[in-house]
């Protein structure tokens, strides 16, 4: 029988648990089997033939861009930090506007481009590139391990399935059609799941403003902990500006994203990706706000993390423990497989075929890609298991180390002049200051302090030292990257 | 201490319902429209 109510941390029975994850992981597995089979070359496989259209570009950016930290970590932004707290966590959705020009111009310069690294390796050279890559390999996997840890102890606290199960299926069912898919069972996956996510965000908290008055929620916070409602809140406005750039830096230089650039079809990735902002800006109020309800409800949080699926369960039963479950599998399965296409496709192209493997002929190359796609799932896998640290910790100690790419991927797609080697030392000071004021001041500087660092140090080396780039330079021809590609080229 | 007013935190929470509700509705009608067009991908 399943439960209602919230004992200890379990909301469901783990049969309840074992067979939504068996219904949902086999229909995400047949569902990218299918629409994978349209992944017949290296081009399909990687970049799902770059021709997808405005729904599924919109939907997938979306999705990819709600993680269960969303789900998770708004209401937790709502209970420690009010309502400052919850529009620190929409501020996200900044990146995704900013990057649909980016993506428009992404798309124009490099119409044969495959990833991210290819233009930090075309404008900035070998070296920049390197660091970049590093930044980017940290990043995501820090991505992908928070999320493998959110989904063990969801399924834990939701369902009492063991942390080690839940986190190993959720991965199994990601890498399973990732693998047999690509980024056609990426995106075709992602646009089913991001309905499902809308669709479940909206119902639980309509259901929860049924049974909540919002003035009487409203009564409570002001007069218990009115710095809630606070108009100033120094620390969730910092939080704010830190997590827009944090949001800035994952967006900007994040392979997930400029392959969806790539892959969109000529003319629809700057929109696609402006929708896709206009549809994930509410999203952390709509999941969030249900926390502040929870001492109106005279529900105790013992864990912030587990703040949403507690209320959820507690004020609408084992309805709204299921709606909550299924909303953090889609949540989770939709930012693990792009997460998992989108970095196996750094590994393939940058690191395997341009950096290790010259030679390869495209046939090779599309054997190795899936490999390195259970890989990657192997190692978040073993990563997961210990169940190390808390999720805020995972998710964030990675800010500093993207901020600092802003300034040498905006700079590099707008400005001629940007300095290759003042790139280079903008990503490598602002990465070390930024973790330096993570330790020494507190994680909602340290995004901050390292976007500042780096955007001065982008600036300076361009003022001093100029360069001169020909855009035209950014279209690199096939093979034109192999390093005798000179000598044979007329 | 100045507070956002209950009228304000109304709006913002059920705004973001609404607009969260419209999201997944442009979605199918863009589908759709994609659909019919040929161009889903």
């Amino acid at each position: 029988m399943m439960e209602g109510t919230v004992q200890g941390t379990t909301v469901l029975q783990a049969y309840v648990g074992w067979i939504l994850l068996a219904v949902f992981g086999v229909a995400w597995m047949l569902l990218g089997v299918y629409w994978g089979r349209k992944a017949k070359d290296l081009e399909g496989f990687m970049l799902a033939g770059r021709n997808v259209g405005l729904a599924l570009g919109a939907a997938t950016a979306m999705a990819t861009w709600v993680t269960s930290n969303t789900i998770l970590l708004a209401p937790k932004f709502a209970l420690q930090m009010g309502i400052w707290g919850m529009l620190a966590y929409s501020s996200a959705s900044f990146g995704l506007f900013l990057f649909a020009p980016m993506a428009f111009r992404i798309r124009r310069l490099m119409p044969r481009g495959y990833t991210s690294g290819d233009f930090i390796r075309l404008r900035y050279g070998k070296a920049a590139w390197r660091v970049f890559l590093a930044i980017s390999f940290v990043y995501s996997m820090a991505w992908l391990v928070s999320m493998g840890m959110a989904g063990g102890i969801v399924l834990q606290a939701l369902a009492g399935i063991e942390y080690k199960w839940g986190m190993s299926v959720i991965l199994l069912v990601c890498v399973v059609y990732t693998l047999f898919g690509g980024l056609y069972a990426v995106i075709g996956t992602d646009f089913v799941q991001s309905l499902i996510i809308l669709v479940g965000v909206v119902t639980v908290g309509g259901l929860v403003l049924q049974r909540v008055e919002l003035g009487e929620v409203y009564q409570r916070v002001a007069t218990e902990q009115p710095t809630l409602l606070s108009v100033l809140m120094p620390v969730a406005l910092l939080s704010l500006f830190n997590n827009m750039f944090f949001g800035f830096g994952e967006i900007f230089h994040n392979n997930v994203w400029w392959s969806r650039a790539f892959a969109m079809r000529e003319g629809v990735s700057h929109r696609a990706f402006f929708l896709s902002g206009l549809l994930w800006f509410p999203i952390p109020v709509a999941a969030g706000f249900i926390a502040l309800a929870s001492g109106t409800l005279g529900i105790n949080i013992p864990d912030p993390d587990m703040a949403g699926p507690l209320i959820a369960a507690s004020v609408l039963g084992p309805t709204g423990a299921i709606l909550v479950f299924i909303v953090v599998f889609c949540s989770l399965a939709s930012s693990i497989d792009s997460l998992l296409a989108a970095t196996s496709d750094l590994l393939t192209e940058d690191v395997y075929r341009k950096m290790l493997h010259p030679d390869a002929d495209e046939e090779r190359v599309r054997r190795i890609s899936p490999r390195l796609v259970i890989l990657l799932g192997a190692l978040t896998w073993l990563l997961c298991l210990p169940r190390l640290g808390d999720l805020i910790v995972v998710l964030f100690l990675s800010g500093p180390l993207v901020a600092s790419a802003i300034w040498p991927v905006a700079a590099g797609l707008y400005w001629k002049k940007a300095n290759p080697r003042g790139a280079l030392w903008a990503m490598l000071l602002g990465s070390g200051v930024g973790l330096a004021a993570y330790f020494s001041i507190g994680w909602f500087t340290a995004s901050l302090i390292s976007a500042a660092l780096s955007a001065t140090v982008m600036a300076v080396s361009t003022w001093l030292a100029p360069s001169e780039l020909d855009w035209a330079s950014l279209n690199e021809a096939p093979d034109a990257w192999k390093p005798d590609a000179r000598k044979v080229s007329p | 201490m100045t507070l956002f007013s209950e009228m304000v935190v109304k709006w913002l929470v059920v705004g973001s319902l609404v607009a969260v509700a419209a999201g997944a509705l442009i979605l199918v009608v863009l589908l759709w429209k994609d659909f019919r067009r040929g161009e889903i991908w």
